[in-house]
């Protein structure tokens, strides 16, 4: 319906300048994903016969789809511990005495933005002689501390004076003071830089493929980006297209499982602080 | 060293990273507006899919891009690059973020002005957003400077990679000066945001 005027109003306006976008991401991602299943369902690209669910039993069955699901689970969770751990170590010295830890984020953040060829030289040259596993998790931690550790400092930046003084007052010591007051506020922080780091881990295939030089790494290493490249490479499109689909899926249902604790803990918190008032 | 062929390969890296930087980020402003602003079902399943691209690495979405590419005849050559980064979910969440935080109460007392978005846009909401937007555009610039799997997948002929992809065939001090020449805008853009950053911490 149009405005008094005849013009457009301002929510019209507002849905046609978003057409790009939407677009966009209709026809960039969504319509092509469609391809994915099609690619899923057949048996190769030269028959084209179609085989239902066989490619995803298929490789649910295959040793190294299961290899690189197991590595990569292993080393996403260990890289995250790591860079978290290490962010919350090095932004203490902030918590406890106020020390600003700008130049060491700063520091921390130039491995993050120089030239992954070159990050994984400066690697081989300290930690050439470090097991496969290892040189990959430090490469990682070495890139990404710094984003971490920035985003812990504006965290604890945002925490109020005032109540930390009054908590000094009533007699907490430096340690009481951060583990009831300041890491609670940081939690949520800590998640954004969570999700940041996932972000990162899923796009370590660059730093793998540079510092191992191939596409088929050290078993150890191996995780499922190689196993859906390796697969383009040779044309194996149904298997890739498997791969991604429960890549897609496993995600997409472990952001709605999130999504479904968090509103849980909201509801939780509502109750408990209903009760609080009563 | 090939030096006319270094010198298209750096174009190339600007061209891509510039070109995709600008170009999300122009995208991404309206259509994160509507996403903060439109309470439709429609928008809360745009912001969920760019929540679940995010995420996904480039090997799930290579083939259906590379499937789209084929088709438009768009291999090899640089749109290859540019049109799937125009419409990159980053910005776009960065800038729904900051939509969030802009009242919605300067949207009702403008309309009392003028009815034209395009005004709303240039006088009340960039200008309170263009730390976001700079913020979006140089992530999106620094990330794609150092395109590397899209690249090696989409771009057969050499004088389309960027500086990236050719540090991996460098070896010694061929490779440390094209690593310090690929670090340069990097350093740059990095000066420039902290200048701008320190000059309004001042104020």
């Amino acid at each position: 319906m149009r405005g008094k005027s005849g013009k457009l109003t301002f929510r019209q306006q507002m849905k046609l300048m978003a057409l790009p976008g939407i677009l966009g991401v209709i026809f960039l991602y969504i319509l092509p994903g469609c391809a994915l299943f099609y690619y899923a369902a057949i048996n190769n690209v030269f028959q084209k016969r179609f085989v239902g669910l066989g490619n995803l039993l298929d490789i649910l069955g295959n040793s190294y789809f299961l290899l690189a699901l197991k590595n990569t689970v292993l080393l996403l969770v260990a890289a995250l511990l790591m860079v978290l751990l290490l962010g919350l170590l090095l932004v203490l010295p902030d918590a406890f005495f106020g020390w600003r830890m700008t130049g060491v984020a700063v520091v921390l953040l130039v491995p993050l933005f120089m030239p992954s060829v070159l990050s994984v030289e400066l690697l081989r040259l300290v930690g050439g002689g470090l097991p496969p596993r290892w040189q990959l998790l430090t490469l990682f931690v070495w890139r990404n501390t710094g984003v971490v550790l920035l985003f812990l400092s504006v965290g604890l930046a945002k925490v109020e004076k005032d109540m930390l003084e009054a908590a000094r007052l009533d007699g907490a010591n430096r340690w009481q003071l951060f583990v009831y007051m300041q890491f609670p506020m940081l939690t949520l922080y800590i998640g954004v830089g969570a999700v940041f780091l996932v972000m990162q881990f899923f796009g370590i295939f660059r730093e793998a493929y540079l510092l191992f030089g191939t596409s088929f790494p050290p078993d150890e290493v191996y995780l499922l980006q190689h196993y859906m490249h390796n697969h383009f490479l040779r044309l194996n499109y149904p298997y890739l297209a498997a791969a991604a689909i429960l890549f897609t899926a496993f995600l997409a249902g472990t952001i709605w499982g999130v999504r479904l604790l968090q509103s849980a803990m909201r509801h939780q918190r509502g109750k408990m602080l209903g009760q609080a008032v009563i | 060293m090939n030096v006319s062929l270094l010198f298209q390969q750096y174009g190339n890296s600007l061209v891509y990273a510039l070109g995709t930087a600008l170009l999300a980020t122009l995208v991404a402003v309206p259509t994160s507006y509507a996403m903060a602003r439109w309470d439709s079902v429609w928008m809360k399943m745009l912001f969920w899919c760019c929540v679940v691209l995010l995420f996904l690495p480039f090997q799930v979405t290579m083939l259906p891009e590379y499937v789209l590419l084929e088709f438009l005849h768009l291999l090899d050559t640089r749109l290859a690059i540019l049109i799937p980064g125009m419409v990159s979910p980053l910005p776009i969440l960065i800038l729904w973020m900051g939509n969030k935080q802009v009242p919605g109460e300067f949207e009702d007392a403008f309309c009392l002005e003028s009815g034209s978005l395009l005004s709303y846009f240039r006088f009340v909401l960039l200008p309170n957003l263009s730390g976001v937007i700079a913020a979006a555009f140089a992530i999106c610039f620094l990330l794609n400077w150092n395109l590397v799997d899209p690249a090696l997948i989409f771009l057969e002929d050499k004088g389309l990679w960027p500086l990236s992809l050719t540090l991996l065939e460098q070896e010694g001090t061929a490779r440390l000066y094209y690593g310090i020449l690929d670090m340069v805008p990097v350093v740059l853009l990095l000066g420039v945001v902290m200048v701008v950053m320190r000059k309004r911490s001042m104020k």
